[in-house]
């Protein structure tokens, strides 16, 4: 299996997003995965297409900021994929786009190109940090909850389940986490709002 | 932009709304940060007390955390009978 997975980092959000995705590229190699990270500067479009072009991947995750029609890379001027552009180049490959919109109009156009499946959201994906653990995102207890149940998608797809059961064990982990959450402490309780939003709006499009 | 139980863009939270999700927003510790990742106009990471005057003033970030309170209430009592 070959992964590609893209880690830009230039403001809190995909700070959190890179950190948060370490240790699944470290299983994934632990498992003999091959895995191309582009990250941070090297998340352009150039190079995003070019390998995707070239290379035969197996599961492609993008982490970045997004519209209902496009994902950013290295910064929000760097589009890498958008409706029209890239969305070409997906054919027979999983993508978990792990960005505001990105299954509202870009993941059924990715679909429709012919994508062996798609993971994304319908809203605005919206993780609540904890300003003290912003140095260490990974020990962020605020975060945790939120990156754990989206990150147990790209856990899924690179032990080579399909999107609709990484889809599944997503919302597993999402129900685990609000009954653990709801009968936790104050300042966890605040999470389930966002916790729930995330979860409303994963969308899942399965190729039929 | 899907719109599941989010309010319209062009509408305005009542009073009641408004207040409510203020209350709830006042309630959560200050050490904790929301961060929405748009692409575009309302993307970025917000205080508390930011986040409680946007809700006030109804901007678009001010009425993505009312869609984000409505939501969770409203689908909380389903949810909960559900796990």
């Amino acid at each position: 299996m070959l992964l590609l997975i893209t880690t830009p980092c230039y403001d809190k959000g995909t700070h959190y997003l890179r950190a948060w995705s370490q240790p699944l590229i470290a299983d994934a190699e632990k498992r003999g995965v091959d895995v191309k990270n582009l990250d941070k500067d090297e998340t352009t479009k150039e190079k995003f297409q070019s390998y995707v072009g070239k290379r035969p991947v197996d599961v492609i995750v993008i982490n970045g900021h997004g519209n209902d029609i496009a994902v950013a890379g290295k910064d929000n001027e760097e589009i890498i994929l958008s409706v029209g552009d890239g969305d070409n180049l997906l054919k027979d490959k999983d993508v978990f786009i792990r960005a505001c919109s990105s299954g509202v109009v870009l993941g059924p156009s990715i679909m429709k190109n012919g994508a062996k499946g798609f993971i994304g959201y319908e809203q605005d994906f919206i993780v609540p940090l904890d300003k003290d653990s912003i140095g260490r995102p990974l020990e962020d207890k605020i975060a945790a909850p939120i990156l754990e149940c989206s990150n147990q998608i790209i856990t899924s797809l690179i032990k080579g389940h399909s999107v609709s059961e990484a889809q599944a064990a997503s919302m597993k982990k999402y129900e685990e986490k609000f009954d653990e959450l709801s009968s936790s402490n104050v300042a966890t309780t605040h999470i389930l709002p966002f916790l729930l939003w995330n979860m409303e709006f994963q969308v899942c499009y399965p190729s039929i | 932009m899907t719109n599941k139980t989010n309010m319209n863009n062009e509408q305005t939270a009542s009073k009641d709304i408004i207040n409510l999700v203020v209350a709830r927003l006042e309630s959560m510790p200050r050490n904790i940060e929301i961060s929405i990742g748009d692409l575009d106009g309302i993307g970025g990471s917000y205080s508390i007390d930011d986040l409680i005057t946007r809700v006030r003033n109804q901007d678009e970030v001010g009425k993505k955390m009312v869609d984000v309170q409505l939501s969770y209430l409203r689908n909380l009592n389903r949810f909960s009978q559900a796990v």
